[in-house]
């Protein structure tokens, strides 16, 4: 069950590089009072997007893949003739533009209709928009999005590798790490794919 | 409902490769078909041929995995790579693909009761089924109406009892029969088995069993079970000849035969000892005393009575052994007849003995069989199967063995004389090509030693290099059947016997604690001798 509060919003939508990988702009101090703290929007955090689609509730469900950082004011040249703590008094629209952006793969959604809340891991049919609110997700409700018949699964594993690239193996190896904490019967499975991974990416290229 | 679906053409001209997720029934040796149009000729009329949908059965004869879980998925043995696969989102049921690789045997053509070869492989995504039971009972083996069949059991790949496998008696009891298997893979109880089947009211055979071991005396319980007797007064009769009854009538050896029991006689010797054979070989009974007088005799005509005089001892010396005698031996009528099983126990008889009795046994009765398919007379006015344990020691591969002539000769010429032979070997590299390359029909099971395997590959040219290489690996009482008794070479089960069997190994363990407890009890007898009864005591006490 995830639970949306205004404090949980860490971003929206800017746009997107395919169907399941998309940019979030990280909301700065001048766009909301309680911007979110860095370990909000931190390299594996779980995300979720909400929307209302033919009259269902869907949950886009992502991880925090990529981020970069923007400053338009980068390279420019010359003297300042302000002092730092003035310069936002002249340059107020720059200053606006220094920017957190993250990349947030979707792995799934979770529909919901009629107090069940059907998972699934896989690409979405559906597109999400400009502006559209993400929302961090706590580790209860991340290992909720995993829990699929009792049991923990991966089923993004293939989509993630292919849309976070060289992150991939990391991220999912962190992802696996979080998930045998919280569910320690399944310990042995999960470990035996994160050496796997490990593994893999020791010993690829070499 | 098919198993699988045709990929490609094989490696060879008639192999194809399907695709299947089957993992239980389609093993190396298993029967399955597709259908495909063939030609065939109207019946009735040679000219015309008509397209039918016909069945083309196909033997498999490889198997490997095409699709299958990832290493990493098995890199744990406690966990099943199925929750491996689970976890990550790969829940497809039977995920496993295997590439099977079959050669084609053909449809069955029943004009000539065999399968006919289309020289086409099926096309790609063509439905690949097993063949059903009815169809395998039916074609694997040629059993025509009214004659006589063997069933030896069942095939390997079917459950028991689903289709039983049942060897023309004709086909192999006159092109000979060799059985070949490893000591302990049990080709005694197959041998047994058949010899059962051949004493049954179907076929009622003149059966002759040379039994090195003295295995086969089990075989006697065929006259007590019913199921060997039939409504018409039939009962198999079964004797055994002990080794001390086993005798040849000197007068049935040939000079080569007794020059070859002799101890090396010289130049001068043999004319002498020739002559004399030759002036009573005419005789019913030839005693030693009179063959050494006769030598004599010649001796002293030729002059030569010194050497007539040095044989005496190498013939006494010779014709003093148990086998021979001047009036007992193996009379064929009492030996040979139809409904009867007689068994020749040689285990006391030494080797170069059982050699020499198997020549002039062997020579006795192809002659006789020659005699009466010729029109004269003769004792044996039926065929005669005679099976050979131990054959390697009868036809040794390179060796010298008195009886290895009349071996060739009857393994090559028997079958027009009605005369066929059951060779059993444990060791078909020792056993004589010839011999071996004449038995017809194959029953081969177990054999690991590749010398072994070889020779079976050169000897047996029809037993394909997929099914020998089962034969490292077949447990006791399974067996490869090849051979012209057969359409196709399978993998058989062969049945239980009825009668009990006699070639149980030694409880070696057993045996050795029962004679321990024996001589721990003889050692518990032992009295000391003052307490022996009787004994006075004659202590004095102080």
């Amino acid at each position: 069950m995830i639970n949306k509060g205004t404090d949980r919003e860490i971003g929206k939508i800017l746009e997107s590089n395919s169907q399941i990988d998309y940019i979030c702009e990280i909301y700065g101090k001048n766009d909301v009072e309680y911007p979110p703290s860095h370990s909000d929007y931190k390299f594996g955090q779980f995300v979720s997007i909400e929307k209302r689609i033919e009259n269902k509730q869907i949950e886009f469900v992502g991880v925090i893949y990529n981020s970069q950082i923007v400053d338009p004011e980068q390279g420019r040249s010359g003297p300042k003739l302000s002092r730092p703590e003035e310069q936002n008094m002249f340059y107020p629209s720059y200053v606006d533009e220094k920017k957190t952006i993250v990349g947030i793969a979707l792995l799934g959604y979770i529909e919901s209709s009629d107090e069940r809340k059907r998972k699934r891991h896989c690409i979405p049919p559906w597109t999400l928009e400009v502006d559209d609110i993400v929302v961090k997700l706590n580790e209860e409700e991340m290992v909720f999005f995993h829990e699929i018949e009792d049991e923990i699964k991966l089923g993004y594993y293939q989509n993630l590798l292919g849309v976070a690239g060289q992150f991939g193996k990391d991220l999912l190896s962190i992802i696996i790490t979080r998930l045998k904490e919280k569910r320690p019967k399944e310990r042995r499975s999960l470990s035996l794919i994160e050496k796997n991974l490990e593994y893999k990416k020791m010993t690829e290229g070499m | 409902m098919p198993l699988g679906i045709a990929l490609k053409p094989g490696r060879d001209a008639n192999e194809f490769i399907f695709l299947t997720p089957d993992n239980k029934k389609l093993k190396t040796g298993e029967f399955v078909y597709y259908t495909a149009p063939i030609q065939v000729k109207e019946h009735g009329d040679k000219e015309k041929f008509r397209t039918r949908n016909q069945k083309i059965y196909a033997r498999v004869t490889n198997r490997k995995e095409h699709r299958g879980y990832p290493n990493e998925f098995l890199a744990d043995p406690e966990i099943k790579p199925k929750v491996v696969a689970n976890k990550l989102g790969l829940e497809l049921e039977n995920i496993e693909r295997y590439e099977i690789t079959a050669k084609i045997i053909g449809f069955y053509d029943n004009r000539l009761n065999d399968f006919t070869n289309p020289r086409i492989v099926p096309r790609p995504g063509t439905p690949i089924k097993l063949a059903p039971n009815s169809d395998l009972e039916k074609f694997l083996t040629n059993i025509d109406e009214g004659v006589a069949s063997a069933n030896i059991g069942d095939l390997l790949h079917r459950s028991p009892g689903q289709v039983n496998i049942n060897l023309p008696v004709d086909s192999f009891t006159s092109t000979h029969l060799s059985i070949l298997a490893s000591t302990g893979s049990g080709k005694s109880y197959t041998c047994s088995v058949i010899a059962e089947e051949l004493m049954k009211p179907s076929s009622r055979a003149a059966l002759l069993v040379l039994d090195p071991h003295g295995e086969y005396h089990t075989l006697k319980d065929i006259e007590r079970i019913n199921e060997f007797e039939s409504d018409d007064g039939y009962s198999p009769n079964v004797k055994i000849w002990k080794p001390r009854d086993i005798k040849i009538r000197l007068s049935e050896l040939s000079f080569s035969d007794l020059l070859s029991s002799l101890d090396s006689p010289t130049d001068a010797q043999e004319p002498i000892l020739k002559e004399a054979w030759n002036q009573l070989s005419s005789k019913e009974y030839i005693e030693t005393k009179e063959l050494i007088k006769k030598c004599k005799e010649i001796g002293e005509n030729e002059n030569n009575l010194k050497s007539a005089e040095a044989l005496e001892w190498r013939i006494k010396k010779a014709l003093s052994r148990e086998l021979f005698h001047h009036s007992h031996h193996l009379s064929l009528s009492e030996l040979l007849n139809p409904g009867q099983c007689s068994i020749l126990q040689l285990d006391t008889i030494s080797r170069r003995d059982q050699q020499m009795l198997v020549n002039v046994l062997f020579r006795k009765i192809y002659r006789d069989r020659v005699k009466y398919e010729k029109g004269r007379e003769s004792k044996l006015d039926f065929p005669v199967f005679a099976i050979l344990e131990e054959a390697h020691r009868f036809a040794p591969a390179g060796g010298e063995a008195r009886s290895l002539p009349i071996l060739r000769k009857i393994l090559s010429e028997g079958r027009k004389f009605g005369f066929g032979v059951g060779v059993i070997s444990q060791r078909p590299s020792k056993l004589d090509d010839d011999i071996l390359s004449q038995c017809k029909t194959q029953v081969i099971m177990q054999i690991q030693n590749p010398n072994d395997q070889d020779a079976i590959q050169r000897a047996v040219e029809k037993v394909g290099s997929d099914l020998l290489s089962e034969l490292p690996g077949l447990t006791p009482g399974q067996a490869v059947v090849a051979g012209d008794s057969v359409n196709t070479p399978f993998l058989c089960r062969i049945r239980e016997k009825i009668t009990d069997h006699g070639a149980e190994s030694l409880r070696t363990s057993k045996r050795w604690r029962d004679s321990w407890r024996e001589n721990a009890r003889s050692y518990d007898k032992v009295i000391e001798a003052d307490q022996d009864y009787g004994v006075e005591n004659r202590d004095r006490y102080l």
